[in-house]
């Protein structure tokens, strides 16, 4: 097992660096002038001083290894710089806006992985039935459906139903909550805020059920899928011939064997839900990292770019790590 | 079977839950905090909120956390007290400014003259030093002295009309000195001030402090109880809570301000306005100097050609521009200066006749030929790709094929600028969307100078017409009159040139929710998308 962290951790860090470069290289040769936008559009006599003193700022009129360099060096030693277009720290800036994303994906996960088995095992105990039919067409449909309309059409569903699924917390309680970790539900339920939390939670449910809907119907497929030919496999037959109950075939023996590759599919779903996460928020008026990324693109903000993908791309390496490692604990045959 | 009943018995249970929590939720929040909350969808991220830096959006945020000295509205030619009672011009080069004795920053700290002048230099300085911000404004500055407690003067190295600069949107904020102990800083160019300023800080006067800043998403500004003016203002509803939300889709606008979570929004399409109207929301109308200038690449072939730019500019269908890509809401331009402002002139403009574009092209012995010009637009800017899309069918009809390039505006900007070190790159026309400093002419007029390398994006240079401008801003402190006749004979010039005109000036819209009042004076015409919420009522 040591072995493997240490493979991981090299793997993974040399995943980020080489993933650093590019992003650079990338932002480097996209059109935009991230000097002139740390000059803050300048006016007047000065204006072209203004952008050469920026760039000299930036360090962009250094040769482009040199960059790539001390970009490289300082964030190893955890200087990430200001976001050149928000003129804040992008730790700051990324914490913040990471914190909400982290906060939504998890309520998508909390309830598309068990609504995705509990769908994947009703379909496969009633594979040909008409609802499996009816079924299978309603996944197709949710997992193709336009993401950004799914959203607008959710919004307009909870003003109907008199709620307010827009923003991440209603302003009024937004002066009243304290921050204590910055997760709006954590912190209302530590002070004990019910009012808030639930108010948070309205709010968090829309965007986090348009991110949830992907890996939700794409889990209740494979589950439905791997159980129907786990159903055929002579363990199975022999376990319903010495009359073994049905519930105990399902729970001991097939989902047992479906467990892992769930853990891996929604896994590698999770990294795909921050591109999701990018329409959602913009949708429901949130902050969070999809958000920030696409604000910093609009802006040759590279520090704030390289900041996000690298956070993003950290939490792809810890994701799928975990994923390893809980396949692991669930199938000793799994070697890693 | 059993199993398959339970899952449909669980499954039930969450959406209950679900559900159960939605309704509860909605329960509690109309019995939650009773504040007045108002919520306005502004359309860009924010960038930057130094009152001495800033130049851009932050102005959203900062029109209500500070004052200048003075408010200056050209529409009505009227100054209106803030900071200051009231000015004398001493003489030509001395002018002293009475300010308000009751007056507090957001820390409780109180007015003084040395807030005034730490503000302003720290302004001017950071300008001289690093060319940041809007500080090129306090150039005719040479000193700021303290007459008494009250009374500041300003000394300057040449005349200029300081009453106006004072009131500028930019750059002539008050606020407190002890933001350098607060950040530690040495002296007033030192950069901690602005890291200070920017984490989300507020030392200014005015009606509301900043109490949450996310430039990206949401900035929530929280009413001032000590703020000088309530009692003059006489607004009891006005806004405990300003929440400026960032909202760049104009959709998820309008599903906002129906559904509530939005009271105020500025970018509405244009084609819903009506329909909103008629459910009973309210219709606000600007009117601004918010300008979209036409500019023509003069250093590339075709339209370095005077005869094939006013080819161009007969072919623009003006009588239909208003109405079709703005639908309705703006005014038609003429020259370069906006409708209302000093230095306007009506009737230089060019008129829709397709008959002479063609004997113009004669001229520019390109009758006939294949002709591909290219035009570039901001993304987003819904009337700017109607006005493209107008232009190129007309343009058609004259044999002339025009490509349309939509880009996001820090592109846009890259590739107008372009025109002074790559013509070829740089393309045929452009737009160039502009609105004021200070109230100066001069302000519009600078984007033709040889020197305005990042913003004159016609790339055209004339000797003669950079004199008369600096003769006639040289002027505009001693002989304002004869300052805005040289401006108007510049402007002839730039007309009979052909390389820059006004397509139009933008009529703000903004609509409201029925329980929101949005009184005349919130708004400054220098500044489209700033609201003065001390003038917004909540019902």
């Amino acid at each position: 097992m040591t072995k493997y962290y240490i493979k991981r951790t090299l793997f993974g860090a040399s995943l980020i660096l080489g993933l650093l470069v590019i992003i650079y290289l990338l932002v480097y040769i996209a059109p935009g002038n991230p000097a002139y936008v740390w000059a803050g559009r300048p006016r007047g006599p000065k204006a072209v001083e203004a952008i050469k003193q920026a760039e000299k700022e930036l360090g962009l009129d250094q040769p482009l290894y040199v960059q790539i360099a001390l970009l490289t060096a300082r964030f190893l030693t955890g200087d990430w710089g200001v976001s050149i277009a928000f003129k804040q720290p992008v730790l700051a800036v990324v914490a913040r806006s990471f914190k909400a994303t982290i906060e939504l994906l998890t309520l998508s996960y909390i309830l598309a992985i068990p609504l995705g088995l509990m769908l994947g095992i009703f379909t496969a105990l009633r594979r040909g039935s008409s609802i499996d039919m009816v079924l299978k067409i309603t996944s197709s449909i949710f997992i193709s459906i336009p993401r950004f309309w799914f959203a607008l059409i959710l919004v307009l569903v909870f003003y109907l139903a008199g709620l307010q699924p827009l923003g991440r917390i209603d302003p009024r309680f937004s002066i009243e909550i304290k921050e204590v970790t910055g997760f709006y539900t954590v912190d209302s339920a530590l002070t004990f805020r019910l009012d808030i939390l639930l108010d948070v939670l309205v709010r968090l449910t829309p965007p986090a059920l348009v991110i949830a809907v992907y890996p939700l119907f794409s889990i209740a497929r494979y589950v439905r899928y791997s159980l129907s030919e786990r159903f055929y496999e002579d363990y199975v037959m022999e376990a319903i011939s010495l009359g073994i109950s049905r519930q105990a075939i399902l729970a001991r023996y097939a989902l047992r064997g479906t467990i892992p590759a769930v853990v891996q599919l929604a896994g590698m779903n999770f990294v795909y839900s921050f591109v999701e996460a990018a329409v959602v928020e913009i949708i429901f008026m949130r902050e969070g990292v999809g958000r920030i990324l696409l604000e910093g693109l609009l802006r040759s903000d590279y520090p704030l770019i390289v900041a996000v993908f690298f956070v993003v791309s950290l939490t792809l390496v810890i994701v799928n790590t975990a994923t390893d490692v809980i396949q692991k604990k669930l199938d000793p045959r799994v070697k890693i | 079977m059993r199993f398959g009943r339970r899952l449909l018995i669980v499954t039930g249970l969450v959406v209950f839950l679900v559900v159960s929590i939605s309704v509860f939720s909605s329960l509690t929040y109309f019995i939650g905090p009773q504040i007045r909350v108002v919520v306005y969808a502004y359309r860009d991220a924010i960038t930057g909120i130094d009152p001495s830096v800033e130049f851009d959006t932050g102005l959203v945020v900062l029109g209500s956390v500070y004052e200048p000295l003075f408010y200056y509205n050209p529409l009505t030619n009227q100054f209106t007290p803030a900071l200051a009672v009231s000015w004398t011009k001493i003489n030509e080069t001395f002018w002293v400014f009475k300010l308000r004795d009751d007056v507090v920053f957001h820390d409780g700290t109180p007015l003084t003259v040395e807030a005034v002048r730490f503000s302003i230099l720290r302004t001017k300085v950071i300008y001289d030093e690093t060319g940041l911000g809007s500080g090129y404004i306090w150039s005719s500055v040479e000193d700021i002295v303290a007459i008494n407690k009250t009374a500041v003067g300003f000394k300057l190295k040449y005349p200029a009309p300081i009453d106006l600069i004072a009131s500028s949107s930019y750059g002539a904020y008050i606020y407190s000195p002890r933001v350098l102990e607060y950040s530690g800083a040495k002296d007033l160019t030192d950069k901690s001030i602005r890291s200070w300023f920017e984490s989300g800080r507020s030392l200014g006067s005015g009606p509301y402090y900043i109490e949450y800043y996310n430039p990206v998403s949401e900035i929530r500004l929280r009413k001032f109880e000590k703020w000088w003016g309530w009692a003059k203002v006489g607004n009891l509803r006005a806004p405990d809570l300003v929440v400026i939300r960032i909202v760049g889709d104009p959709v998820t606008q309008v599903v906002g301000l129906r559904g509530g979570s939005i009271h105020i929004a500025m970018a509405i399409p244009k084609a819903e306005i009506r329909s909103l109207v008629s459910e009973g929301f309210k219709l606000i109308r600007q009117y601004t100097y918010y300008s979209y200038i036409l500019m023509f690449n003069t250093r590339r072939w075709p339209t370095s050609a005077t005869e094939f730019r006013l080819a161009i500019l007969h072919s623009i269908p003006w009588d239909e521009l208003i109405d079709r890509a703005l639908y309705g809401y703006g005014i038609s331009g003429s020259g370069i200066i906006p409708y209302r402002y000093p230095g306007y002139i009506d009737g230089l403009r060019f008129k829709y006749d397709l008959d002479l574009a063609r004997e113009y092209l004669r001229k520019a012995g390109l009758e006939g030929r294949e002709v591909e010009i290219e035009i570039v637009i901001t993304t987003g800017y819904e009337e700017e790709e109607i006005f493209a899309m107008l232009l190129k069918s007309e343009l058609l009809k004259l044999g002339i094929k025009l490509t349309i390039r939509s880009y996001p505006w820090e592109v846009v900007k890259e590739y107008g600028a372009a025109v002074w070190r790559n013509p070829e790159e740089a393309p045929h026309l452009i737009i160039n969307d502009w609105w004021p400093t200070y109230s100066t002419p001069y302000d519009y007029l600078y984007l033709v100078r040889c020197d305005s390398v990042e913003w004159n994006w016609s790339g055209y240079c004339s000797e003669e017409l950079d004199t008369l401008l600096d003769t006639a801003y040289e002027l505009e402190g001693v002989d304002y009159e004869e300052a805005l006749r040289l401006y108007e004979k510049a402007q002839y010039m730039i007309f009979q040139e052909a390389f820059a005109i006004s397509l139009w000036t933008v009529i703000q819209t903004y609509v409201t929710r029925p329980n929101i009042i949005v009184r005349d004076e919130a708004f400054n015409p220098l500044y489209m998308y700033a609201i003065l919420f001390q003038y917004v009522e909540v019902l």
